[in-house]
């Protein structure tokens, strides 16, 4: 009987339940192994970022085209160290961005501690993050050819990252100033020599910025703003200006009236455009984020008599991760009407990130209801505390009826 | 009838090497319709280290003037440009478009002026071009998503 059933094949073991056991962890290890190899480089790692707090300050730039030097003082206004900077230029105004480095051009006998690192000025780099909080420097580069326009500076740091000393570039921390004229005291910007044809007279103190049109009303690019900053003589020069300041807010000395209304809405000294007096520079400007109940400043304003009234600031906008969604705006509103929006591609305008920019909107009294308590508000419509709107030298200007 | 036919054993070892030579089948095929996962900074994949690239861009449409600094922290190999033109669309690498662009890319803090021929472009997107290892260990080029690009207009 055995015989028979094993001539059939019925006896047979075949291979034991052990060796199937094997095999079968051995192909499950060996999958999963695959698998794993495959999937561990999605894994998202920390990414290399400099911290909030890094801010560095252009006292003074200032260029002798005699000498061909280009001084830089420079503060740390931030809450954090810093090892060093990338500096670019441009040379003439009409250039949006400052693409030319000259960080090879650096003097290092006649700067402060610094030296060139590999495309890069370092304040010491004998150690790491040298340069801290309230340390100011001087450094001069010879610039052999052309004369700097402005000059744009990112601060570095070291960091430890994945157990790997990195330099960090602060990218949110971009600086950018106009540079002036050198070797002697700055003498007061002209004012008066400026004609209204290019925006020009935007330059120039408070005082002339309302003249820049002509008692009819319209700029017709003859006339001039008037005399210097220390004797503005606007009003006198252009007779019976039409257009009448109603306030300029630099938040210099505060938040000027600006409602701070919580956690996402601060007077912030992260960056500045222009002082009180519509001068570049600075240290303060007004900062929303977020979208909430709190992101929001606004003030009332006496609009009566006025046909129309114009409003225009310098905006940043700036997003530390992923840069602006396509409907994460800023909204300008009057009355809690919504006047306009900046912002992402879907929002009213689309803008550039990371620079000062200078916006404008116009309003009318058959458009709102013109009376003596007229809301401006500035509302923040945007994904996450990552996401920042800076406001600054915000300018108020009508036209009465 | 008194045949034996194949024995269990064999049967087996058989099955087993079929269902192995299938699967390195599917898998030689699967993989060459899938991306390698090209790595950056170790052993990041390349499609993840898009999402930190930062960089800011202006273009000047009268002098045909682009202007890029790198503002982040990831070096920057190459920027295909997609313009779209009146009637037509086309994809360029800026390597072959403008001869000042680095060769090894815009580092940290790096930055490019250079002149575009682009005949009334309506929009211009920059997508930036990554590099990084394969898994054979070589350095292979990686376009980011559309999703990473700028609009310059």
């Amino acid at each position: 009987m055995r015989l028979n059933s094993k001539k059939r094949g019925k006896g047979k073991k075949g291979i034991s339940p052990l060796i199937g056991y094997v095999l079968l962890v051995v192909f499950a290890v060996v999958i999963s192994s695959i698998v794993f190899q495959w999937l561990r480089t999605y894994v998202p790692a920390q990414a290399m970022e400099c911290p909030d707090g890094v801010s560095l300050f252009l006292n003074n730039a200032t260029f002798d085209s005699d000498t061909k030097e280009l001084s830089l003082t420079m503060t740390n206004n931030g809450r954090f160290s810093i090892d060093g900077y990338y500096i670019n230029i441009k040379n003439d105004s009409e250039q949006d961005l400052a693409v030319i480095g000259i960080w090879n051009y650096l003097d290092e006998s006649k700067s402060s501690p610094a030296m060139k690192i590999a495309g890069s000025v370092s304040f010491n780099p004998q150690d790491i993050n040298l340069f801290k909080p309230q340390d100011q420097a001087t450094h001069i580069f010879n610039i052999p050819e052309g004369e700097p326009y402005s000059v744009s500076i990112i601060p570095i740091r070291r960091q430890e990252h994945r157990e790997r000393e990195r330099l960090v570039s602060c990218g949110s921390a971009r600086v950018e100033q106009t540079v002036g004229e050198g070797g002697e005291e700055e003498p007061p910007e002209e004012c008066g020599d400026e004609t209204c044809d290019s925006g020009e007279c935007n330059s120039c103190p408070q005082d002339c910025i309302h003249t820049d049109c002509c008692p009819d009303g319209t700029c017709n690019n003859e006339e001039t703003c008037g005399e210097t900053n220390d004797e503005p003589k606007c009003n006198s020069d252009c007779g019976e200006c039409p257009i009448v300041q109603i306030g300029y807010f630099g938040f210099e000395s505060g938040a000027q009236g600006w409602s701070d209304t919580g956690s996402d809405s601060d007077r912030s000294n992260e960056r500045s455009k222009v002082q009180d007096n519509g001068i570049e520079g600075g240290l303060w400007s007004f900062h929303l984020q977020d979208d909430t109940t709190s992101s929001i400043t606004a003030q009332n304003f006496d609009f009566t008599g006025y046909e129309s009234v114009t409003i225009s600031w310098w905006g940043y906008y700036s997003s530390f991760w992923w840069g602006l969604g396509s409907n994460e705006c800023v909204e300008l509103k009057i009355n809690n009407i919504k006047v306009d929006s900046w912002g992402g591609s879907e929002c009213g305008n689309h803008v550039t990130e990371d620079i000062w920019l200078e916006q404008s909107a116009t309003v009318t009294s058959s458009e709102y209801t013109f009376d003596d308590s007229v809301e401006i508000r500035f509302e923040g419509e945007m994904g996450s505390d990552w996401d920042d709107f800076y406001v600054d030298g915000i300018n108020i200007t009508g036209i009465p009826d | 009838m008194n045949r034996k036919g194949v024995s269990p054993v064999i049967a087996t070892v058989l099955l087993i090497a079929l269902v192995v030579i299938i699967a390195l089948i599917v898998f030689l095929w699967f993989r060459s319709i899938t991306q390698e996962a090209i790595v950056k900074f170790g052993d990041q994949n390349v499609e993840l280290v898009c999402e930190d690239v930062k960089f800011i861009a202006t273009y000047d449409s009268a002098t045909g003037t682009l202007s890029i600094s790198n503002s982040g922290n990831v070096p920057i190999y190459s920027m295909n440009l997609k313009i779209s033109e009146t009637g037509k669309y086309q994809t360029k690498d800026i390597k072959e478009m403008d001869a000042g662009w680095p060769e090894l890319g815009l580092r940290q803090g790096g930055s490019f002026s250079g002149t575009i021929e682009a005949e009334d472009p309506i929009q211009i997107t920059l997508i930036p071009v990554l590099l990084g290892t394969s898994p054979r260990g070589t350095e292979e080029t990686h376009i980011c998503a559309d999703r990473h690009g700028y609009e310059l207009l």
